[in-house]
C-alpha cells in the first residue's frame, strides 16, 4: 500500500507513504504509545502547556513519517526532523542538567545522520539522479566495497539511534534528564527508528556487506556485549529511571542479535521484541513517573514497602519489569526465546552469551522491585494507588504485554511475508556471482514488487489489509 | 531586444543605472535639507531608497522576461546576472529596513547612509554582470569603498572607525593583489576579456606558467572578498566594530556579490585551467570550514561568531566553485538565498535584543527570550535552524545542492568534510536556542522585563517576512530551484 505525490520533481523526490508487515506494527506502535504519554504525563507538565503539546505531537508527525515513507529524502527528513521536538522537550521540560542531555542527545545523533545523508546523496548520484524512492534505490547496483562504505554510514546513524553499545553514551543521560513522556516516547518510540532502519534499509539496499561473516560477527558482537556490560551497569545504578535507561540497550542488543542471525526465526524475534520493549519500557517510564511525582525521588533506596500502600501500582510494575526481563508469559520471553533461536542457528557461542543476559536482568531487575515494593515500609514516604486516569494509561500496556506473550501468532503471521522478502533479498544476493554484481545489479525483484504504487497483490499486503 | 539601437544598451543597464540615480537623489535631497527634521527625515529618505530598491527590482523584471540576446561586450545581461541581481536587491532592501531604526536611534548621517548602501549595491550589481576583469575590478571597487565608509559611518565610535580603518588597509592590499592577477592574466592571455580569456585557455595559446599565477592572485582576491580562511583575519574585527545593519549588510550582501562573481569568472570563464586552482580551493575550503566552525564555538560576542559563522558558509559556498556543474550553480544560488534570508533576519533579531545600538550583543544576553519574547525566539531559532542546515529550511535544500553537486563531480571527501563541520556548528547555533528556551533570564534584564519593550513595526515585519520564507522555500523548494536552474551557465 503505497500513495505518492510529487514533491520536488526536478530531483525525484515524492511525498510517498507505504506501509507493510514491518513498518504497519511501528506505526501502530507509534500511534498507541504518544496518546498514553501525553495522557499519563497530563498532571505533571506545569509551564508552557501550548509548546509541550505541540511538540509531542510534531514528535508523533515526524516518528509516523519516518515508519511510514517509501522516498529516501523523505525519510530523511522526517528522521532528522524528529530530534528539534525531542531536543526542546528534555531541554525546556526536563531535569537538572537537561541542557547537556539535550544537547548530547542532538549532536550524538546527527553526526550519525548526515554522514547517512552523504550515503542517501551517493546513492543516488549513482543509480541515475533520478529518483529517491526506495524500490529504486533498491536497483542501484554497488560493488561490494561501496556495499561497505554504505553499510558504515547509514550503520552508523542507525547504530547511535538504537543505540547500539558502545554508541549508547546519549541515552541515560536523555532518558534520565528527560520528562515522563519524552523518556516513553524516546524509548518506546525513537528507539526502534534505529532498528527499523536496519531491517528496511541495511539489510535490502546493502546485502553482500550485511551477510559478510566479519560484519555479522561484530555487530553481534556488539549486541552481546551492550546486554552482558548494561545488564552489569544497570545492577549498580541508585537511580530508577537510569537502571530501566540501562535497560533499554540490553534489549537493543538483543534485537541487534536477532536481526543478524538473518533468518525468520530472529528477524520476527527482533520485531517482537521492539514492540515488547516499547509497551513494557514504555509501561516503566510512566510507573516511574508516577512515584517520582508522589514522591520526588528517584532514589531506590529511598522507597520501601509500596505493596501494602499501593497495590495496583506494584501489580503494573511486576508485570512490567516481568516483561522486561522475559518472564514466560508476557511480551519479552517470545521475543527473546525467537531471538535466540535465530541466533544459535547462525553463532551458536554468541546466543550462548546472550542467553546469560536473560539471567542477568533478573539479577538487577529483581532487586530493585525488592527494595522499592517489598522492604519495610519507609514511614515518610506515603503513596497513593494509582487513580482512575493511570490505570486507563497502564491498562493497554499490560494487555498488550499478555497478548504478545501468549498468543503471538496474529503478530507474527502479518510480519512474517515482509521478513521473508527481506532475508530472500540476502539470500539472492549471495549466490549471484559477485564478478557480475556491477553488470546485472542485484535480485530484489520480490521487494520492489510490493514498493511499485500499482501493485497490491502481493502476499504482504494482503496480509497487511486482512490485519 | 537585440543591440541594435544604442538606447538598447542603457536598458540592459536599467537596474543598475535607476539605482545610482536613487542614490543620487538620497544624497541631494538630504543635502537640500540640512540635518536637523530627525526622525521623519531618516524614515523619507529610507522610502525613497526602497522606492529606488523596487524601480530596480521592476526594470530587472522586465528585462528578465524580455529575450535579450547580449553580444559579448563587457557586460553579460544573462538570467545568472538578474538571478543575482534579484539576490542583491532583496539583500540590500531588507538591510534599508533594518537600517531605518537602527539609524533613527543613533542618529547617525541618514543621507550618506542610505546613498552608500545603495552605491555599493550598484557596485556589487555590476559586479556580478560584468564579462570583463577590468569592469569587475571597478565594481569591486565601488562597492569596496562604500562598505570601507559605511562600517565607520558612526563617527561617534572609535571601534567603527578602527573597524573602517583596519577593513580598508586590509581591503586596499587584497585589491592590489587582485589588480596584478588581471594584469598577468592579462599577459599571458591579451586580452581582459572573460570570453576571450576562456578561448585562449582552450586553444592551449596563452602563457601557461603567467596564467596560473595570475589565476591564483584572482583567487586570492576573491578569498579576501568572501573571507575565506585565512585571508578571513578582518572579518571578525570589521563585523564586530561596525554599526549593525552594516555587518548584516557585510555578512550578506558583499558575500553574495562577490561569491557570484567569483563563480562566474572561476567556474564558468576558467574553467579551462581547472586542474590548477581546484586544489588550492580543495583545501582552503576544508581549511575554512573547519577552522571558522571551530573558533566560532569558543565566541561570546554574538557579533563575532556570526562572523565566523559567516565563514564557513563561505567554505560550503567554496564547494560549487570547485565542482562547477549545474547542480552546484543551483547550489550556489538557493544557498544564498536562503543565507541572506537567515542572516538578515536573525540581524533583524539581533538589532531588537541590542536595543537599535551596540548594547547586549554578549550570548548571554539572548538567556530567556523565550519566555519574555517567544514570538521573537521563535523566529530566531527558524533562522538558526535555516543556517545549521535543518530539514524543513531553506538552508537545508541548499545544502542538500550543494552537497549534490559535489558527489556528481565525485568530492566525496569534502561532502564528508562539510557535513562534519556543519555537526560542529549545530553546537553554537543550539546554544543560542537552548539559551532562549532553556534559561532563565538574566537578573539585570529581568527587571526592565517587567514591560516588555515593544518591537518596532519594520523589524517584527522582517522577521515574519524572512521567517515565512525560510519555512517555504524549505517545504516547497521545486519552483526556486527550477527558476534559479534556468541561470545555469554550464553548457
Amino acid at each position: 500500500m503505497v500513495s505518492s505525490f510529487d514533491w520536488i520533481e526536478m530531483f525525484g523526490v515524492s511525498y510517498s507513504l507505504g506501509v507493510d508487515g514491518i513498518s504497519l506494527f511501528m506505526v501502530i506502535l507509534a500511534a498507541f504509545i504518544s496518546p498514553i504519554a501525553i495522557l499519563g504525563a497530563f498532571e505533571y507538565i506545569k509551564k508552557k502547556e501550548k509548546a509541550f503539546y505541540s511538540l509531542m505531537l510534531l514528535l508523533e508527525f515526524a516518528v509516523l513519517g519516518v515508519f511510514l515513507s517509501t522516498d529516501m529524502f523523505l525519510f530523511y527528513v522526517f528522521f532528522e526532523l524528529t530530534l528539534i521536538p525531542m531536543y526542546f522537550i528534555v531541554g525546556i521540560w526536563g531535569g537538572d542538567r537537561r541542557i547537556y542531555a539535550a544537547v548530547k542527545f542532538f549532536l550524538y545523533t546527527s553526526l550519525g545522520s548526515l554522514l547517512m545523508l552523504v550515503g542517501i546523496l551517493y546513492m543516488y548520484t549513482k543509480g541515475g539522479s533520478q529518483s529517491f524512492a526506495i524500490s529504486h534505490f533498491l536497483q542501484i547496483p554497488l560493488s561490494v566495497s561501496e556495499q561497505l562504505w554504505l553499510f558504515g554510514a547509514f550503520g552508523l546513524a542507525f547504530a547511535i539511534k538504537i543505540p547500539l553499545f558502545p554508541l549508547h553514551t546519549w541515552l541515560p543521560d536523555a532518558h534520565v534528564e528527560a520528562p515522563t513522556p519524552g523518556s516513553v516516547v524516546l524509548a518506546s518510540v525513537l528507539l526502534k527508528m534505529g532498528t527499523y532502519g536496519f531491517i528496511r534499509f541495511l539489510l535490502p539496499f546493502f546485502p553482500l556487506a550485511a551477510s559478510a561473516p566479519v560484519v555479522i560477527t561484530s555487530l553481534m558482537g556488539l549486541g552481546v556485549l551492550g546486554i552482558l556490560l548494561c545488564a552489569w551497569t544497570a545492577a549498580v545504578q541508585t537511580d530508577a529511571k537510569k537502571l530501566v535507561a540501562y535497560t533499554s540497550v540490553a534489549h537493543m542488543g538483543f534485537v541487534v542479535l536477532g536481526i543478524f542471525a538473518l533468518n525468520e526465526n530472529g528477524l520476527q524475534g527482533a520485531m517482537i521484541i521492539m514492540i515488547s520493549h516499547g509497551l513494557s519500557t514504555g509501561a516503566l517510564f510512566l510507573l516511574l513517573g508516577m512515584l517520582y511525582e508522589r514522591t520526588k525521588t528517584r532514589n531506590i533506596a529511598d522507597f520501601g514497602g509500596l505493596a501494602t500502600m499501593a497495590p495496583w501500582l506494584t501489580t503494573a510494575f511486576l508485570i512490567s519489569a516481568f516483561a522486561s526481563i522475559g518472564v514466560p508469559g508476557t511480551s519479552g520471553f517470545t521475543g527473546e526465546f525467537l531471538a535466540l533461536i535465530g541466533a544459535f542457528e547462525t553463532r551458536s557461542t554468541m546466543a550462548i552469551f546472550a542467553a546469560s543476559g536473560v539471567v542477568f536482568a533478573a539479577y538487577y531487575m529483581l532487586p530493585m522491585i525488592q527494595s522499592i515494593f517489598f522492604n519495610r515500609t519507609n514511614p515518610e514516604k506515603v503513596v497513593n494507588d494509582l487513580s482512575r486516569r493511570e490505570i486507563l494509561v497502564l491498562f493497554p500496556l499490560i494487555i498488550g504485554i499478555i497478548w504478545l506473550g501468549v498468543y503471538p501468532k496474529p503478530f507474527m503471521d502479518r510480519m512474517a511475508p515482509s521478513l521473508d522478502l527481506v532475508i530472500e533479498t540476502v539470500e539472492e544476493a549471495q549466490r549471484i556471482d559477485r564478478s557480475t554484481i556491477d553488470a546485472v545489479g542485484l535480485g530484489h525483484e520480490g521487494l520492489v514488487a510490493w514498493l511499485e504504487p500499482d501493485n497490491t497483490a502481493t502476499s504482504s499486503l494482503a496480509a497487511c489489509r486482512e490485519f | 531586444m537585440d543591440f541594435t539601437k544604442q538606447w538598447h544598451y542603457f536598458l540592459a543597464m536599467a537596474p543598475e543605472i535607476l539605482l545610482t540615480v536613487f542614490a543620487i537623489t538620497v544624497l541631494l535631497f538630504g543635502v537640500s535639507r540640512g540635518r536637523n527634521g530627525r526622525i521623519k527625515e531618516v524614515r523619507n529618505l529610507g522610502c525613497i531608497s526602497l522606492l529606488g530598491i523596487a524601480t530596480a527590482g521592476l526594470a530587472n523584471y522586465i528585462l528578465y522576461t524580455t529575450n535579450v540576446s547580449s553580444p559579448q561586450g563587457i557586460v553579460a545581461v544573462d538570467a545568472y546576472s538578474l538571478v543575482a541581481n534579484w539576490i542583491l536587491l532583496l539583500s540590500v532592501g531588507l538591510t534599508i529596513l533594518i537600517s531605518i531604526p537602527y539609524v533613527e536611534r543613533q542618529e547617525l548621517q541618514a543621507p550618506e547612509y542610505f546613498a552608500l548602501l545603495l552605491f555599493c549595491s550598484v557596485g556589487l550589481m555590476v559586479m556580478s554582470a560584468s564579462l570583463d576583469l577590468m569592469l569587475i575590478f571597478i565594481g569591486l571597487e565601488i562597492a569596496s569603498i562604500s562598505v570601507y565608509a559605511l562600517a565607520a559611518i558612526d563617527q561617534r565610535s572609535p571601534r567603527g572607525s578602527e573597524a573602517g580603518l583596519k577593513y580598508f588597509l586590509l581591503g586596499a592590499f587584497s585589491t592590489g593583489i587582485f589588480l596584478y592577477g588581471v594584469a598577468l592574466v592579462y599577459g599571458a592571455t591579451s586580452s581582459v576579456n572573460l570570453i576571450e580569456i576562456a578561448g585562449a585557455v582552450t586553444t592551449g595559446s596563452a602563457n601557461e606558467s603567467m596564467l596560473l599565477i595570475g589565476t591564483i592572485m584572482l583567487a586570492v582576491g576573491f578569498c579576501f572578498k568572501v573571507s575565506i580562511v585565512p585571508f578571513h583575519m578582518w572579518t571578525p574585527d570589521v563585523y564586530e566594530g561596525s554599526p549593525l545593519p552594516v555587518t548584516a549588510y557585510m555578512s550578506v550582501a558583499v558575500k553574495a556579490g562577490a561569491f557570484l562573481t567569483f563563480f562566474r569568472v572561476f567556474a564558468v570563464h576558467l574553467e579551462g585551467v581547472h586542474y590548477s586552482w581546484s586544489d588550492v580551493l580543495w583545501c582552503l575550503s576544508i581549511l575554512t570550514m573547519v577552522g571558522a566552525n571551530l573558533v566560532a564555538l569558543t565566541q561570546n560576542n554574538i557579533k563575532r561568531l556570526l562572523a565566523y559563522s559567516g565563514i564557513a558558509h563561505s567554505g560550503y559556498l567554496l564547494i560549487t566553485i570547485i565542482a562547477n556543474n549545474a547542480t552546484s550553480q543551483s547550489g550556489l544560488l538557493f544557498y544564498l538565498t536562503a543565507y541572506v534570508l537567515g542572516n538578515l533576519g536573525l540581524f533583524a533579531g539581533i538589532t531588537f535584543v541590542s536595543d537599535q545600538s551596540e548594547d547586549n550583543l554578549e550570548v548571554e544576553n539572548y538567556s530567556g527570550l523565550g519566555s519574555n519574547y517567544p514570538f521573537i525566539a521563535l523566529t530566531l531559532t527558524i533562522f538558526l535552524f535555516s543556517l545549521g542546515g535543518f530539514p524543513g529550511t531553506g538552508g537545508f535544500i541548499g545544502k542538500v545542492l550543494i552537497l549534490q553537486g559535489a558527489l556528481e563531480d565525485n568530492y566525496i571527501f569534502l561532502c564528508v568534510a562539510l557535513v562534519l563541520s556543519t555537526l560542529i556548528s549545530y553546537w553554537y547555533y543550539l546554544r543560542i536556542a537552548w539559551l532562549m528556551w532553556m534559561k532563565d533570564p538574566l537578573a539585570q534584564t529581568k527587571d526592565e522585563s517587567s514591560s516588555p519593550v515593544p518591537m518596532p513595526a519594520i523589524l517584527r515585519s522582517i522577521l515574519i517576512f524572512t521567517s515565512l520564507l525560510i519555512i517555504y522555500l524549505g517545504i516547497f523548494p521545486s519552483k526556486w530551484i527550477e527558476f534559479v536552474g534556468l541561470a545555469s551557465l554550464m553548457k
